[in-house]
């Protein structure tokens, strides 16, 4: 290791060691500005208040890390090397209605199903925000649950299925297409009457997060 | 099912506690990790069936309660001689104990004096830097271009090396 990366290092070890003096205080911004910052969801120049409160501060550096761990940020040097679990993928969200108002305004993200048809019924409708526009279908009735959303040049998506309450049921990161297959033992072993919903970021290498959305769905079991 | 959702995520704060926080804070693991489960599910209690909360936003909501309470527990905290002994990990070889963490003591807090002392660009980017990110990574947070950050990361390292040795504090 070079002579400058370790000092690097121990910098950044100097800079995250906290002590059980180091209290809160009045000056500390409230940990949702953190999860905020952390999460690139603050203006720059609030963004750059909680930097430099940050900086003074060894209990908000700690509350920053702890975001960071949480959310799954890009920060590398102070992380833990422990390998991430099953669920344990690395997902950011915009906000939706920021989210959603610029997936409208570029007409980029119209979000449609394949599979109409009686006794098949995968069947996706807008969640929160019927104005997005739903294509018809373009091919034959399946059984399969196929969900697809047009894509975005050199996206890739992260996706979750989770229940309407928000449970976590099936994710998959880093697809290249802009489709999801619904896994059939989920369809199969779901509770009866329970809608599902499909969580979609697309995303970029170089930009993080380039939009985001959420919508119900109905396969056919 | 929605125990589950719980586990998913009592897993995460678990992780995160476990790695950020320091020892005399991760006894009190499943107390931190309790508070921001208990937030949710009085979310969850409190909402109407049919709105929508993204899994995102559950997770600041746990993660908020978990700071409070460490907040909480930081403001109360009396200092024990054994506790920063014991949170003081020895960073310098070559020492003995006492030393160290006399010198580790020295370090932290001459890192946070000089980081004050920065032009503002810079102390931004070289705090950015100390917590683990990587000049694109400043750069596309910033909104600067990637040239800016690596000048202000590279500048500012300089000066807070600068800084230190005036204190005659070597990292």
């Amino acid at each position: 290791m070079r002579e400058d990366e370790l000092k690097v290092r121990r910098l950044r070890s100097a800079f995250v060691e906290t002590t059980p003096d180091d209290r809160p205080t009045a000056a500390c911004p409230p940990a949702d500005a953190i999860w905020d910052a952390v999460g690139q969801g603050l203006e720059p120049g609030e963004l750059r208040r909680v930097i430099s409160h940050v900086a003074s501060c060894p209990a908000c550096t700690e509350s920053w890390r702890l975001a960071s761990e949480i959310v799954g940020d890009e920060a590398s040097g102070t992380r833990s090397r422990c390998p991430p679990e099953p669920h344990d993928r690395r997902l950011r969200r915009v906000g939706w209605s920021s989210a959603l108002a610029a997936m409208l305004a570029m007409g980029f993200f119209s979000f449609f199903y394949e599979g109409i048809g009686p006794g098949s019924i995968p069947r996706a409708a807008a969640g929160a925000d019927t104005a997005l526009r739903l294509a018809p279908p373009e091919e034959p009735p399946t059984a399969e649950c196929e969900l697809r959303w047009t894509g975005l040049e050199g996206a890739t998506y992260n996706v979750q299925i989770l229940t309407e309450r928000f449970e976590l049921l099936a994710e998959e990161s880093n697809l290249t297409q802009p489709r999801f297959r619904v896994p059939e033992e989920l369809l199969a072993s779901r509770p009866a009457d329970t809608g599902l919903r499909l969580y979609v970021a697309a995303k970029s290498g170089l930009e993080g997060t380039l939009a985001d959305a959420t919508f119900d769905v109905e396969c056919a079991p | 099912m929605r125990a589950k959702k719980y586990e998913h995520l009592r897993r995460r704060l678990d992780a995160a506690v476990q790695s950020v926080c320091p020892q005399w804070l991760r006894q009190m693991q499943d107390d931190l990790v309790q508070a921001g489960i208990m937030a949710v599910m009085r979310i969850d209690e409190r909402r109407e069936e049919d709105l929508a909360l993204p899994a995102s936003y559950l997770r600041k909501v746990a993660y908020s309660a978990v700071v409070d309470e460490i907040r909480r527990l930081r403001a109360r905290k009396e200092v024990s001689f054994d506790a920063v002994t014991e949170s003081r990990a020895p960073t310098l070889p070559g020492m003995s104990d006492p030393d160290r963490q006399l010198a580790g003591k020295q370090i932290v807090q001459a890192v946070r004096y000089c980081l004050a002392g920065l032009l503002e660009p810079r102390r931004h980017a070289v705090t950015l830097h100390l917590l683990g990110y990587t000049k694109p990574q400043i750069a596309l947070r910033m909104g600067w271009n990637r040239k800016r950050a690596s000048n202000l990361v590279f500048r500012g390292l300089e000066n807070l090396r600068d800084c230190l040795r005036g204190l005659e504090v070597t990292p």
